[in-house]
């Protein structure tokens, strides 16, 4: 595995307000990373250092071996920094245009690869339109495409299915999982199902301190079964407390629950066991994840 | 880190500054106003100056005045339209240079663009890079001027010799080495502001409160006038006259601008995006 990005010790404070208390990680090139956390928890913070956008009071930072900043000028990375908008003067073509140019591209291969990077986001009927003149989401899958120029071997994007409708989020979830094979993404998101769909690896951000999780691959997330039913019943906890492996159920929120069990040797697996019972009981449910969500990981 | 700075970067960023002016609306706005202005100091300064000073009624009060002023070399010149020119362009120019170059990285900063272009050039090759793109912008705008002096020339019926030429080549160059330090003055200032109009308002703050302070200081404490020199422009009176002071022409320019770059380079640098 080939160490993209190493974080020691990294210490960031604002006055009085320590941002990023001594945080330690290492990203592997591999599947999409999240970074989550609650509001003010040092997430951008985090990513605008991984940029070069701001200096740090302590620490060692490397990307690809090299500091954030000399790593973004051999163009090895690439991000879509929050809240940053593209010139509302220029055409988005040129912009892109003039962005490939300053990543090595001749003239007539930086338009090529402006147009290829915008139609990858859905963007192939805008190329000479302004900034202003785009919707919100346009504008944001338009940064998005920046972010995609030169095929870099690691993208970091913050927050970039915010104000985007359903679906043109699932179409950037899609050009991520897409590229996911060549490209190691890490993303920030308050919208957990969409990391959780995308992510292997979790890195919780909460006060400036990092707890890193594993998702999906920890082994004792196969002990839980979490259950969203479509109907209520007074008597499910009760009723699936009884069944042979179980060891508890709780009910998280609304029609959701938590069953964990243990997998009793030389008997059938008890996913199957317990959607049996389900049918057998007529419970019709909505959603049956393996594990628990992130959010219940997390919170 | 030097061995990271790639002057193709920088040149890309130069000509993109081009196109920031020559290609958008609102540099075409500030082009026509710019061709309006001096359509106007064609017509009704520079012809009729031009047709004053060749008449042999202003030739004696000139030869007192002028030499007061350190101009006698101009009233030599071959053609009297380059000599007005000259002396309007050396004084107006920096007001130009100041006006053009006053949003080169503000705005950009401010919207978030800079984040985007930052991903792939480091914050010298783009400093320098939008620096010399207003120096390009501001010699390409002092040629065309220059040209159209020439032509106003030939429209007075006179003969454009290669002398005339030679020395419109030199005033070309030491338009731009004047302009040099107002630009870079504004690449150190547009390094801490958010916006083109608080790095003009700042420019002016800045150098409209060190001369009043200076001359306080110099008028009731002590001689401080050697202070003027931080600042740019202090030589312009003494170029004018088109002498060959190689420390006015050329070294205090130079080094103002030198400074300003190395200054606006160490802040940029260090500063949050």
């Amino acid at each position: 595995m080939s160490l993209l990005i190493k974080v020691e010790g990294l210490n960031k404070r604002y006055g009085n307000k320590h941002a990023l208390k001594n945080v330690n990680f290492e990203i592997n090139k591999g599947d999409p990373v999240a970074l989550v956390g609650p509001n003010g928890a040092g997430k951008t913070t985090l990513f605008s250092i991984l940029c070069g956008y701001i200096p740090y009071d302590s620490g060692n930072v490397s990307i690809l071996g090299e500091s954030p900043s000399i790593a973004a000028v051999n163009q090895t990375f690439s991000a879509l920094p929050q809240d940053a908008q593209l010139d509302p003067k220029y055409s988005i073509e040129s912009q892109l245009k003039f962005y490939a140019q300053l990543q090595g591209f001749s003239t007539k291969q930086s338009v090529i690869e402006a147009h290829k990077v915008l139609d990858m986001v859905g963007l192939e009927d805008n190329y000479k339109v302004k900034p202003l003149e785009l919707s919100h989401g346009m504008r944001k899958r338009a940064a998005i495409a920046q972010s995609l120029i030169g095929s870099p071997q690691l993208v970091i994007l913050d927050e970039a299915t915010a104000g985007l409708d359903p679906k043109h989020a699932k179409d950037i979830r899609e050009i991520i999982s897409n590229l996911s094979n060549e490209i190691t993404f890490v993303l920030s998101s308050h919208d957990l199902s969409e990391l959780e769909r995308l992510c292997d690896q979790v890195l919780y951000l909460e006060n400036g301190e990092l707890k890193e999780h594993q998702t999906l691959t920890s082994k004792d997330d196969f002990n839980y079964l979490t259950l969203r039913m479509k109907q209520h019943s007074d008597s499910f906890v009760k009723e699936v407390s009884m069944l042979p492996s179980v060891q508890n159920v709780s009910q998280l929120q609304g029609k959701e629950y938590l069953i964990s069990y243990t997998q009793l040797d030389n008997t059938e697996p008890f996913d199957i066991t317990f959607l049996k019972y389900c049918h057998k009981q007529n419970w019709i449910y909505s959603q049956l994840v393996n594990g628990k969500t992130l959010e219940n990981q997390l919170f | 880190m030097l061995s990271h700075f790639s002057s193709s970067r920088v040149w890309t960023i130069t000509l993109f500054e081009l196109a920031r002016l020559f290609a958008s609306k609102r540099g075409l706005i500030v082009l026509a106003a710019f061709s309006c202005l001096w359509f106007l100091i064609f017509t009704y300064i520079i012809g009729s100056a031009a047709e004053f000073i060749t008449s042999e009624s202003f030739k004696a009060l000139a030869q007192q005045a002028f030499g007061k002023l350190n101009l006698l070399a101009l009233l030599e010149w071959e053609l009297p339209e380059l000599s007005v020119y000259w002396i309007i362009s050396a004084y107006l120019l920096p007001t130009f240079a100041i006006l053009f170059s006053c949003d080169q990285t503000c705005s950009d900063r401010e919207r978030g663009t800079l984040r985007f272009i930052l991903l792939r050039t480091s914050r010298p090759e783009l400093l320098y890079g939008r620096f010399l793109g207003q120096v390009l912008i501001l010699a390409i705008l002092i040629f065309i001027t220059l040209i159209a002096s020439l032509l106003f020339s030939l429209l007075n019926e006179q003969t454009v010799s290669f002398g005339s030429l030679s020395l419109s080549f030199s005033i070309l160059l030491k338009l731009i080495i004047i302009s040099l330090p107002f630009i870079a003055g504004m690449t150190l200032i547009n390094v801490f502001v958010k916006s083109a109009k608080m790095s003009l308002i700042v420019y002016f703050l800045i150098y409209i409160g060190s001369a009043i302070i200076i001359n306080l200081m110099t008028r009731f404490v002590m001689d401080l006038s050697f202070l003027f020199y931080l600042f740019p422009g202090e030589q312009i009176e003494s170029v004018v006259g088109f002498e060959s002071n190689y420390v006015n022409n050329y070294i205090i320019p130079l080094t103002q601008t030198v400074v300003y770059l190395a200054l606006a380079q160490f802040i940029f640098k260090r500063s949050s995006l």
